[in-house]
């Protein structure tokens, strides 16, 4: 291929990038706004993420196959072209440039990544994620890409210390997380090795400088690019002074089986073996699943719910009454970074449901707002010694007033009694445990300071 | 008739007509409440508000207005737990007639802020009109300063929205509901929200509370939207089922006496309402007495 086209391919794969960035972006942000909220494609539509969803339709089957037919076909361009996680270390890289050059550690860093590229250990982190999708605890969650740009961009602690790492590995080498450690990356990468189109080397000049491959997956030496790391970004190709790349369909000839090769495959094998074994033998570890923590609405098995859930932190954004927060060590390890409800400020609102539409992978179920309104996230309860009609015989009834369950799940009973010799008509507020969905509006609202005479408990 | 009774009648009819053209609030009728009966909700207001003198005796030009609604609930339209939003749109409408200068619009609401102003429908009708909507997500000294209130029994000190006390004409919107613990929410209970105390606490001496809130704020006028009234679980509601029909308007000046007439759309005594009662006997406005006049525009 000529030296222009080899440029003007990496011109697109820049303007894609930025497309996709931006994209990203403007979706995250107006996933903040209640009233015009969408899901984040880069979670829902994805390969590895589908095997968390709990209800499967051909509108989301359907783009994942074809992310996946087109990977089979291109490569895997997702991690260069599209991956917002992607665009963002490789600005990081950009930026970090001078910084790489200065330090002595970064050639170690090269050295290494280069040595690992070949076996890198995301298969194993694969393997072990193969397995662990179907129980506690939870692996992808903590690995996934999609979901750590989200941390990143929802400016939560846990997204800054990952970026505190991206700076870090920035400025050791290029791409270290993409090659070394990504399950999605490693999944596109096993997928790519048979793609129709590929990116080949011939007659290198052996100058050197494929070294600058940001994932080091071109090898001058024997003339082979490793197709499962090549990301199709084009970044140094142009410059190459022999012209030695070309993209396209790969030959058709059967590549020449050599021991090394051969070797290798097994060791991939064995490396997404190791991991399967690994996954399993965590799933031995007891859960933890009688927390008492609240739930969003609509999540009715805590189990499943620790399983699938992504922890990307998207209902605790979306929320417009802000009452989801995130859990820390303090609901055991299964449930690290879940969300539950804080009834502090707000309680639930009757009419929204707003995380149930943010949730990428349906961990919140999606449900009619009919059924949001029946669906019970606790149960309250009136505790007597606290409340101030049955304590200090005062007309209160704010939790009744407050109730938003058409039919009130607080009845009134009025009984006469004898107050200080004259008589006053005492309206009692009375739980009925069948209507109460446990929204928490009257927990918020109760007059009697500071522990509250109504609080909702999990079921 | 003779020629001298003609040559006095036709006096008589051009002096009126002159007085009519140059002094139109002279000889317009007038009355203390207002109660207006019709499906076209932008005329009944109108009207309503006619029958208490027009638009223009309360609303001088260059004023500054602020329009209160209901929108504590978030809470769809059609389920009546907040003013209509065509009543509040047309009563903006009525004070940008009047050449008001400014229309603030607002309520501090029980549920979600935004929520409720978006989900009830009257942040975009009284935009739309051109009114100032804006809402309030936390209390702060400096919009809400302290009141004394004078000759109370209950709040002697309360804080109460700034734009309430600075403004020029203060107009309260309220929507006809029943209430759990006050047993109708009409106009008065409406002046709940523009305070910014734990209102939760006023419900443990709540008429007093109400009565006293309506003592230390005047309200110039007050225009009750009355459509579809709520009759049972209040002041929520959630259902099509607890909604009775009415298509009213009322209109007042007096505040008591709005609340008194629409209780009795209600089929209650006003009397045995304890906060209108209250507000009677702290002399706030007239609970009886006053001068009504009905209109039905569905037969005339």
């Amino acid at each position: 291929m000529t030296k222009k086209q080899l440029k003007t391919l990496k011109r697109m794969r820049v303007a894609s990038q930025g497309i996709f960035f931006i994209l990203f972006i403007y979706i995250f942000t107006r996933s903040l706004d209640p009233f015009s909220i969408a899901v984040n494609p880069f979670l829902r539509f994805d390969p590895l993420i589908l095997f968390t969803h709990l209800r499967f339709s051909l509108k989301i089957v359907l783009p994942i196959a074809g992310m996946v037919i087109l990977t089979l076909i291109l490569g895997r361009y997702f991690c260069g072209w599209v991956c917002p996680l992607g665009s963002l270390i490789d600005m990081l890289d950009w930026v970090l440039k001078p910084l790489r050059r200065l330090n002595a550690f970064s050639k170690k860093g090269d050295a290494f990544k280069k040595k690992l590229n070949n076996l890198p250990p995301s298969w194993f982190i694969l393997g072990v994620i193969a397995v662990t999708l179907f129980f506690t605890p939870p692996i992808l969650q903590f690995l996934h890409p999609n979901v750590w740009i989200i941390r990143i961009f929802s400016l939560s602690a846990l997204g800054t210390w990952f970026l505190g790492m991206l700076v870090l590995f920035s400025a050791i080498t290029r791409r270290l997380w993409c090659t070394v450690i990504c399950p999605l990356g490693a999944l596109y990468g096993i997928l790519s090795r048979i793609s129709l189109l590929k990116l080949s080397i011939k007659d290198s000049s052996g100058c050197g400088s494929c070294d600058t491959c940001p994932m080091s997956a071109s090898r001058y030496e024997s003339n082979t690019i490793l197709s499962h790391q090549c990301i199709l970004c084009f970044d140094f190709e142009y410059r190459c002074p022999a012209l030695s790349f070309s993209f396209g369909y790969r030959e058709l000839a059967p590549e020449k089986v050599t021991d090394e090769s051969r070797r290798d495959f097994l060791m991939m094998g064995v490396l997404f073996a190791g991991g399967i074994l690994t996954g399993s033998l965590t799933s031995l570890i007891p859960k933890h699943t009688d927390t008492k923590l609240i739930r969003p609405p609509g999540v009715l098995n805590e189990t499943r719910f620790v399983e699938k859930c992504l922890r990307c932190f998207q209902c605790v954004r979306s929320c417009p009454n802000r009452i989801i927060k995130i859990t820390g060590f303090e609901g055991g390890l299964g449930s690290l970074f879940t969300p539950h409800i804080n009834f502090e400020d707000f309680g639930c609102d009757y009419y929204c449901q707003v995380c149930q539409q943010a949730c990428p992978n349906f961990a919140i179920p999606l449900q009619l707002l009919e059924e949001k309104q029946r669906t019970k996230i606790g149960l309250a309860s009136i505790d007597k010694k606290l409340c101030v009609v049955f304590a200090k015989n005062i007309n209160c009834l704010v939790c009744e007033e407050f109730c938003p369950v058409p039919e009130k799940a607080i009845k009134v009973t009025e009984e006469t009694k004898i107050v200080d010799g004259e008589p006053i008509l005492l309206r009692y507020p009375v739980m009925d445990n069948d209507l109460c969905i446990g929204c928490g509006i009257c927990e918020v609202n109760c007059p009697v300071l500071p522990e509250r005479a109504i609080v909702i408990s999990k079921t | 008739m003779n020629r001298r009774e003609f040559l006095k009648a036709a006096a008589g009819t051009g002096f009126y007509l002159t007085v009519r053209r140059l002094f139109p609030d002279v000889l317009k009728e007038e009355h203390e409440v207002g109660r207006v009966r019709g499906n076209n909700y932008e005329k009944a207001v109108t009207e309503a508000v006619n029958l208490v003198g027009g638009i223009r005796k309360y609303v001088k030009p260059g004023d500054i207005v602020v329009v209160k609604p209901n929108i504590a609930w978030n809470s769809p339209p059609e389920l009546k737990a907040n003013t209509d939003p065509l009543v509040v749109r047309t009563v903006v409408h009525l004070c940008f007639q009047a050449l008001a200068s400014k229309v603030y619009v607002f309520d501090r609401t029980c549920n979600n802020p935004k929520l409720s102003y978006v989900n009830s429908g009257i942040a975009e009708a009284a935009k739309s009109a051109g009114a100032k909507v804006f809402f309030v997500n936390n209390v702060s000294k400096k919009l809400y300063p302290t009141i004394k209130i004078e000759g109370a029994t209950f709040l002697t000190e309360t804080r109460v929205i700034r734009y309430a006390l600075e403004s020029d004409v203060f107009i309260n919107v309220p929507v006809a509901k029943h209430h759990s613990s006050a047993d109708l929410t009409i106009g008065m209970k409406n002046l709940m929200g523009i305070t910014g105390d734990n209102r939760s606490r006023w419900h443990w001496k709540l008429h007093e509370a109400i009565s006293d809130i309506n003592r230390g704020v005047k309200t110039h006028l007050t225009i009750v939207d009355a459509t579809n009234i709520m009759l049972r679980n209040g002041p929520t509601g959630g259902s099509r089922d607890y909604l009775q029909r009415h298509d009213t308007i009322i209109a007042s000046a007096d505040i008591v006496s709005a609340d008194a007439e629409t209780a009795s759309l209600f089929g209650k005594d006003p009397h045995r309402i304890r906060y209108i009662m209250r507000a009677h006997q702290k002399g706030i406005g007239k609970i009886e007495g006053f001068s009504l006049k009905t209109i039905d525009l569905q037969t005339s």
